[in-house]
């Protein structure tokens, strides 16, 4: 147990990374604990609403504890991603939520054709004639593919697709 | 019969054609496997009849595993885990200008594998619902809590980061509703949470988007030239050489399969170790013996549908493409669990025929389609990412047309990034999920019938053994964990 503990305060990215996870994991528990005191821990009846966010805050946060103190599966910083990747990462995160949160007032087609021209670049997509031919008939195979075909209504905007 | 009867309607065939068609070609894109091809053509499915849905599921599901096995013969590059192995022989065999044998051996394989498992699957079930049947809550729990062990003491890596995993898992169950007291719990205000989180979003962010996001930093492996039709059918040696590897795969794969929380990929590592121990020439393996692709394909699809057997007789998910399956039934109306024999006997044995079909439609279909595969691996991976995004935006947004589920994809889209970073298991996540309201009722139902006191699971045998069984899956993988982990730091 020593020599694991030990082995656990290196300063490498793999070791940072699971010493990160471990904090928000006690972080999370130490929230679900807070959390279901507002509900009642048991009735006449037996265990209430408040008895298993109770007791799964308290195994979480020791759970997190053990993995602050001990040292991550592996130590290979390959295995990482790059800070490229973190970047594209975030990109097509951002797109994503944008495109679900206008999709209503936009309309489906818009969204997902102003999010596959921003996504495609970012992947690796250059040509802006490639991107604007694969956005534009991907999105209307797909619309026509929902539409027609499964009948599953797809959101419209105000020019009617 | 009634069930074939069922599954032999021109529709149903169909949809387990399309199925088997798309299951595939999402199967063929690597590191899609079958859970992801679930959540991702999840949407194609809705609006249909629950029996023709169902199929079409199942179909994707065994379409989704022999996609994988294109790719890992074909570029070297797993297609989902449970194909990893066959990386090994297979690919070597087409460096040698042996891809067609490989491919039409791994089809044939998993056809037989599949078979025998179904016939297995459709001699056990019966007896194994009739026993369920008799479970009062105290043995529910206790077999839940052996189904938690499991899928976390198996997971592979760290049994601390299993529990993180299914921990999490349980906390995102608890979002919603109260079972008892009907209060709202951990809603945020939101009342798109009063009905917990619907599992769409969770699959897909953790399945289809995470793994798309993992993917951004990877290159295009190159591609050895499709093999001609007439270059796939094996030789009368290839075919002596592996019916004893395909004959052990299906018990292993089979056997395997019925033991919630190993995964596939478990069923086709432990399928070629014993090949190369029962090989007279072991050295072979790794350097494109067909024995080492026969067994491990055919130990996957037979796996493929032992898993199945938990979920129909017991209402338990063993593996996180089970559990999402699970959830697709739940979505239609039916909660997986002895009482479908009872409920819905035609729509079960629909599906268990459908099954059988679905193997029949890949053995015919699959070898013939290749080189069709291996277009779609020529497709740009900025489009196919760009599209398996904008279909998880779909999917997720149909299911209830609410703009809020694509904002619960991303983050959970995040957590499944996070979870693969951080090393940490996803399958204990999904199936703690899944199950984790029916775990929290049950556990309540069992304490409010004995006051609160937790004596009343060592009163039942049953329950008692499940219990052990659990505390002991967990102290022998723990114990596995530490030396091996204490193994390779020395």
């Amino acid at each position: 147990v020593t020599r694991s503990v030990l082995s656990g305060w290196k300063f490498t990215p793999a070791h940072l990374v699971h010493k990160v996870a471990a904090i928000i994991v006690i972080g999370t528990g130490l929230a679900v604990i807070v959390a279901s005191r507002s509900f009642v821990y048991s009735d006449d009846l037996g265990p209430g609403p408040g008895f298993l966010p109770l007791w799964i805050g308290i195994a979480l946060g020791t759970v997190g504890l053990v993995m602050l103190l001990t040292a991550p599966t592996h130590d290979d910083p390959d295995r990482l991603p790059s800070p490229g990747a973190l970047a594209k990462a975030l990109v097509l995160i951002v797109a994503m939520l944008a495109a679900g949160v206008s999709m209503n007032a936009v309309g489906f087609v818009t969204a997902t054709f102003i999010f596959t021209a921003i996504v495609l670049p970012t992947l690796g997509m250059r040509r802006p004639l490639w991107v604007a031919l694969a956005a534009g008939c991907g999105t209307f195979a797909i619309f026509y593919l929902f539409n027609e075909l499964l009948h599953e209504t797809l959101p419209t905007g105000p020019l009617g697709f | 019969l009634h069930g074939l009867e069922a599954a032999v309607q021109p529709v149903n065939l169909l949809y387990a054609l399309a199925g088997c068609v798309v299951g595939t070609l999402v199967g063929v894109l690597p590191g899609l496997g079958s859970t992801a091809a679930i959540g991702i053509l999840l949407p194609l499915t809705f609006g249909r009849e629950p029996t023709t849905a169902i199929i079409m599921l199942a179909a994707i599901y065994w379409g989704s595993m022999y996609g994988g096995t294109i790719t890992s013969v074909l570029l070297n590059v797993p297609g989902e885990a449970s194909s990893a192995i066959t990386c090994l022989d297979g690919h070597e065999m087409a460096r040698r200008g042996r891809a067609g044998p490989a491919l039409s051996i791994a089809a044939i394989g998993s056809f037989i594998g599949g078979t025998v498992a179904t016939i297995g699957l459709v001699a056990i079930a019966l007896p194994l619902t009739a026993l369920a049947l008799k479970f009062g809550p105290a043995e529910i729990l206790g077999l839940l809590l052996m189904t938690l062990a499991l899928v976390t003491g198996l997971s592979g890596g760290s049994p601390i980061l299993g529990f993180v995993s299914m921990l999490l898992g349980l906390v995102v169950a608890m979002v919603g509703i109260d079972p008892g007291a009907g209060i709202p719990r951990f809603t945020f205000g939101r009342t798109e949470l009063l009905d917990g989180v619907n599992f769409i979003p969770v699959v897909m962010g953790m399945f289809g988007v995470a793994e798309v996001l993992l993917n951004l930093g990877e290159k295009s492996a190159s591609l050895i030239p499709a093999p001609s039709l007439k270059s796939l059918l094996p030789t009368s040696r290839d075919l002596r050489d592996s019916a004893g590897p395909v004959a052990r795969g299906t018990v292993v794969g089979f056997l395997l399969g019925l033991v919630p929380g190993l995964t596939g990929v478990v069923a086709s590592v432990v399928s070629y170790m014993v090949e190369r121990k029962v090989s007279r020439t072991p050295q072979r393996f790794g350097k494109g013996a067909i024995e080492g692709v026969a067994g491990p394909e055919t130990a996957n699809n037979a796996y493929a549908t032992g898993a199945i057997v938990p979920l129909f007789t017991l209402g338990i998910p063993g593996s996180p493409s089970i559990a999402v399956l699970m959830g697709a039934f739940t979505m239609n109306g039916i909660v997986p669990g002895p009482f479908m024999f009872v409920e819905h006997t035609t729509l079960i044995w629909t599906v268990i025929a459908s099954m059988y079909i679905a193997n029949v439609i890949l053995l015919l279909l699959n070898l013939p389609l290749v080189p069709l595969w291996l277009l779609v691996l020529r497709v740009p991976r900025p489009i196919l990412y760009a599209f398996i995004l904008v279909f998880c935006i779909i999917g997720t947004y149909t299911t209830r047309n609410e703009p809020f589920d694509v904002v619960l994809m991303v983050l959970f889209g995040l957590l499944g990034y996070a979870f693969k970073i951080a090393d940490i298991p996803v399958a204990p996540f999904i199936v703690t999920m899944i199950l984790g309201p029916l775990i929290e009722r049950t556990a309540r139902r069992t304490l409010e019938m004995s006051n609160g006191h937790f004596g009343v699971v060592l009163d039942s045998p049953l329950a008692l053994s499940f219990l052990v069984a659990a505390i002991g899956i967990v102290v022998i993988s723990s114990f596995k964990f530490a030396a091996r982990f204490k193994g390779s730091a020395e």
